[in-house]
């Protein structure tokens, strides 16, 4: 029964929209799926994702792990308030974030600063929105870790920062892979957020999930589905390769 | 090297836990600090090994004052009551760590280790990683990684606590035996007075963050200074008011000098029996007695009995 409801609920939200997105994708044959994720606009719109999605993951595993660090090792006034805000960017609708930064950071930039139209402005909004995977991955690990591993390598002549790099930052590490890879998987589909200040030139600051709404909306299907199922292909290789990794090394720790 | 303690206090909080500890811990020795558990044992000994701050007092390694000096320039090997194993490390770079912080050369790095390895009876073990380890073996890993620094004074935190009966034995035994072939000043911190008197040389015993007695094992056991160090390193029983050792009373027959009670119970434990008695004015003591004696006697529930300090105990008061 349970058993049941499970798979009935998977299929309907997950399953079945899949199995349409790719028949979508390749009702015209393999090789419309190829030149529709090969022209050169969804090439640039593919490589300008993945670029500043790896860029935001890689800039919110530093961050995060940092961010995890002074809220489970400091103690400090607003703390407290500090780790609630941590999951607001999970709970704040993108679009709103989207124009925030653009107001902020756009033409009419109150500080003068604009970032709009460029790779620094996509970043940016995809760091606020995959801010809380690195942070909450790590923190709990870091909460469960005893001291005296790290103790038990200061008593054997290490500094401080040895006792970083060669105890503490490999146990967490699992932590930091998986959360870097749901960062990024996370990233590389955002759209509401990166709509705003990316301008969407295209070939020069279009995202790929914005390009295939503009396919979508101006009637091919087709396209827009297989430059969608190669971004999901690519986003399912990536977040494996994160979470083997990570197993791989928690499981060799224990 | 020696280890003395000068009037070490510590609070957390508002909580006294080490209130002007002063001892001196001679060069060689095995110490063990013996208290219940919040008696303020572990941390003296984290303050030894520099892991945990002062507010007062201070600890000098063989006559030199290292209280400000940070545990990583204290050369002193650490055992955690957990063992703390580098769990991504193999054993052997568990081990070999403290060698490679210190920049010892990779062949003479291997070497020593190797011979660490020897020692502690984990040289199969050198390519497995501590989760693959049972704890007698993780605990052996534990204290071959601290003796690879070629520490002056090495630190053991309930170094047995948390094994199964048969292999503490086997290991107490063995670090005894080790200690004393290395002769390297070791203290070691144990709620366990069985354990303390088993192994150590010298016993601190530690009450609510205050030393109550330092000695010999067999002297502090036989001529306890306080109330609590009597009641602490062994059984006790009340006779007309007096505490005694189980072993130091014995029973007569009806009619002999002694207080007159009638046997209540009789618990054999193997080699030890207990016999449990309540006099006339309803209190009850307990004796105990090895099974031979036990069977000499025969004493059975409800049996008339006398009770009366031993003979040979007088003799030594």
């Amino acid at each position: 029964m349970g058993k049941g409801i499970g798979v009935g609920y998977i299929s309907l939200i997950v399953l079945i929209p899949l199995a349409a997105l790719l028949t979508n994708a390749f009702n015209k044959g393999l090789v419309s799926f190829w030149t529709a994720i090969t022209q050169t606009e969804a090439i640039d719109a593919l490589r300008l994702t993945l670029l500043c999605s790896l860029g935001a993951a890689l800039l919110n595993a530093v961050a995060g792990t940092a961010t995890a660090w002074i809220l489970v090792r400091d103690r400090f006034w607003g703390q407290g308030l500090l780790n609630a805000i941590i999951d607001l960017p999970f709970a704040l609708p993108t679009v709103v974030a989207g124009v925030t930064f653009y107001t902020l950071y756009g033409p009419l930039s109150p500080v003068h600063v604009n970032i709009t139209g460029s790779w620094i402005g996509i970043t940016v909004a995809i760091v606020f929105v995959t801010l809380p995977f690195t942070v909450r991955s790590v923190q709990p690990v870091l909460e469960s870790m005893s001291f005296n591993a790290e103790n038990a390598a200061a008593t054997l002549g290490a500094s401080s920062y040895q006792v970083f790099r060669t105890i503490t930052l490999p146990t967490l590490l699992p932590s930091i892979l998986t959360g870097t890879g749901l960062a990024f998987a996370r990233a590389i589909g955002e759209y509401g957020s990166v709509v705003f200040i990316s301008n969407n030139l295209p070939y020069h600051s279009e995202v790929a999930s914005s390009y295939i709404y503009s396919l979508a909306t101006s009637g091919q299907t087709n396209a827009a589905a297989s430059v969608a199922v190669f971004l999901l292909m690519l986003a399912l290789v990536l977040l494996a390769a994160f979470n083997i990794t990570s197993v791989q090394l928690a499981k060799r720790h224990g | 090297m020696s280890i003395s303690l000068n009037g070490v206090t510590k609070y957390f909080g508002s909580d006294l836990v080490l209130n002007e500890v002063s001892d001196e811990v001679p060069q060689g020795s095995l110490t063990a600090l013996l208290g219940p558990s919040g008696s303020g044992k572990s941390t003296l000994l984290r303050i030894v090994a520099g892991l945990t701050s002062l507010d007062g007092g201070h600890v000098e390694l063989s006559g030199r004052d290292v209280t400000d000096v940070p545990p990583r320039d204290r050369r002193i090997g650490f055992c955690f009551q957990d063992y703390a194993p580098f769990r991504h490390l193999s054993v052997f770079d568990n081990v070999a760590y403290g060698l490679k912080v210190q920049r010892v050369p990779r062949a003479q790095r291997r070497r020593e280790v190797d011979e660490l390895l020897r020692l502690v009876r984990l040289e199969p073990f050198a390519d497995r990683y501590p989760r693959q380890l049972s704890g007698g073996q993780r605990q052996r890993m534990a204290l071959a990684r601290a003796l690879a620094i070629r520490p002056e004074v090495l630190l053991l935190d309930e170094p047995f606590a948390a094994l199964d009966a048969q292999v503490r034995s086997e290991l107490r035994t063995w670090v005894r035996n080790l200690q004393r072939e290395l002769g390297i000043t070791t203290i070691l911190v144990t709620h366990d007075q069985g354990e303390a008197m088993e192994v150590a040389d010298r016993l601190v015993i530690l009450n609510e963050g205050r030393i109550e007695q330092v000695g010999a094992p067999d002297h502090v056991y036989d001529h306890p200074a306080t109330a609590f160090v009597r009641g602490f390193l062994g059984p006790t029983t009340t006779l007309d008011g007096v505490t005694w050792r189980p072993h130091e009373i014995e029973l007569g027959s009806p009619g002999e000098t002694g207080v007159a009670a009638h046997v209540i119970d009789v618990i054999r434990l193997g080699f030890e029996v207990r016999v449990v008695v309540k006099d006339h004015s309803g209190s009850t003591s307990w004796v105990q007695l090895t099974h031979e004696q036990s069977r000499r006697l025969d004493a059975q529930v409800g049996e008339a009995v006398v009770v009366r300090p031993r003979a040979e105990v007088f003799e030594v008061l």
